[in-house]
């Protein structure tokens, strides 16, 4: 139905020449395929191509003009880079090699010489018409399609991350947490990631997007809770030293299960969501586990996320202690009784306290 | 004199010329008979007078490509060669022999004084 409705539409052409009687042997040859609109010099066309450079299908131009002459015309035209969006013929009695090579460089599709031949003329210009027409359909098609493609990915991501949040949000309230842990832990993870790179970009490069990944990937970060029994994860008391060996195998059950689904090795998050489930409780100076990890060896999103971890588990209730406030935490955190982190991640975690009223955000 | 008859007193291809006006003779008497009003001529002889080459160029170059249109062929070639002299640097020669421009300014009346003869 769309292209019945484009064919009875007719579409322009535009003439552009001084003299009155090439102007009409042009219109002659056209006027029965084309609206056709006319004018006296290179201005006057591009005048009338500004106003209605959506409807002109191809412009016909003259070289010899005065005010403006073709060739005057072409490097207007081509400031605006309309070259390659409307098909330009160059319609002239001076076929010279020179100005052939000029009109070409300047972008015309075609050099047809005066006088013309109705029948030829009008092939030569309907062809190229017609390829444009195609190309501009194609890439039409081609926007259309990569839009729709943009939206169903954008779907697929966010039913990608409600998936992954529903999940670690059950294993969170398995263990007798409030099932909000994750989602602030991902929040104070890309506030401290932005601060870092604020504070030392040359060390710390991350993009935007890599920032959002790694606050997507930070929700799994407890993944392996899931395999550790109920009995040592809702202990009301301190954990026995085996119990405790225990508990500290969710890391490596974490990325054991990570690397179980099918096909998420591929996916951008995994790199980050395996390296932190293995590594947030590592600590800058060795003491951490289960790889005993040092200084730089731990990536930087593994710090972010143990400094978060530990942040927020102070500030909220827990089955074996009461929530400490914001005060008392930073200053356990900055003694050190949570073990070392790194001096720049304490100067980011710094900031961000300062910047963002945590507390309220409870 | 109907238009076959200047047709054939000024070498014109009929037909071709014709088609050029989408095929309608009335289309094609009508911009012949506006011919003598069209200014390259003109602008040509005023071109000579002062000696501008570049006006010279210019406006041989329009009368080459309205004659072409029209099938006035004679006209045409004299003026294309009006347009060469000039490209190669002969516009000087140009204004002292004559001789093509005499040439072209006769065809050029002869031109005008048929189709004024054109009912």
């Amino acid at each position: 139905m769309q292209a019945d409705n484009r064919a009875s539409i007719k579409e322009s052409l535009l003439v552009v020449d001084d003299n009155e009687i090439n102007r009409a042997v042009l219109v002659g040859t056209f006027q029965d395929e084309y609206n056709i609109i006319e004018a006296e010099n290179g201005k006057e066309a591009l005048d009338i191509l500004l106003q209605e450079k959506n409807s002109i299908s191809a412009i016909l131009l003259d070289i010899v003009m005065p005010v403006m002459d073709g060739f005057a015309f072409l490097e207007e035209f081509r400031k605006r880079s309309l070259t390659g969006v409307i098909p330009v013929f160059l319609i002239t009695a001076d076929t010279s090699e020179r100005n052939m090579y000029r009109g070409y460089q300047l972008g015309v599709m075609d050099i047809i010489e005066k006088p013309i031949v109705p029948y030829f003329v009008k092939r030569r210009v309907n062809s190229i018409i017609e390829l444009f027409r195609a190309r501009k359909s194609l890439s039409q098609t081609v926007r259309h399609q990569h839009g729709q493609i943009m939206e169903k990915d954008e779907e697929i991501n966010k039913l990608n991350y409600a998936l992954i949040e529903t999940l670690s949000t059950a294993i969170e309230l398995r263990s007798g947490e409030s099932g909000s842990h994750v989602k602030r832990l991902s929040r104070l993870t890309r506030f401290l990631l932005l601060e870092l790179r604020e504070i030392c970009p040359d060390q710390i490069k991350v993009t935007d997007e890599e920032i959002e990944q790694i606050a997507a990937a930070a929700i799994m970060h407890d993944v392996g809770k899931i395999a550790i029994s109920d009995a040592i994860l809702n202990k009301p008391g301190k954990l026995t030293a085996e119990e405790f060996e225990i508990m500290k195998t969710h890391t490596i059950k974490g990325c054991e299960i990570l690397s179980l689904v099918p096909n998420y090795q591929d996916n951008v998050l995994y790199r980050y969501a395996y390296d932190i489930c293995r590594h947030h409780h590592e600590r800058w100076d060795g003491g951490g586990y289960p790889d005993g990890l040092k200084g730089d060896e731990i990536t930087i999103w593994s710090q972010v996320v143990s400094i978060a971890d530990v942040f927020d588990a102070l500030t909220s209730e827990r089955v074996y202690k009461k929530a400490f406030p914001v005060d008392t935490a930073v200053d356990m955190i900055y003694s050190g009784q949570c073990g070392k982190f790194n001096p720049f991640l304490l100067k980011a975690f710094e900031e961000v306290l300062k910047k963002y009223d945590y507390a309220a955000q409870k | 004199m109907n238009l076959e008859e200047v047709a054939k007193a000024l070498a014109i291809d009929l037909d071709a010329s014709v088609a050029r006006f989408a095929g309608n003779r009335t289309l094609y008497a009508r911009f012949l008979k506006k011919f003598p009003d069209d200014q390259s001529m003109t602008q040509l002889q005023t071109a000579i007078e002062q000696k501008d080459s570049q006006a010279l160029e210019r406006s041989a170059h329009t009368l080459k490509g309205v004659c072409a249109n029209l099938g006035l062929s004679r006209l045409a070639d004299l003026a294309s060669a009006v347009v060469s002299a000039v490209r190669n640097g002969d516009a000087d020669s140009l204004y002292a022999d004559t001789g093509l421009l005499n040439d072209c300014r006769k065809e050029y009346d002869r031109v005008c004084k048929l189709i004024t003869e054109l009912q």
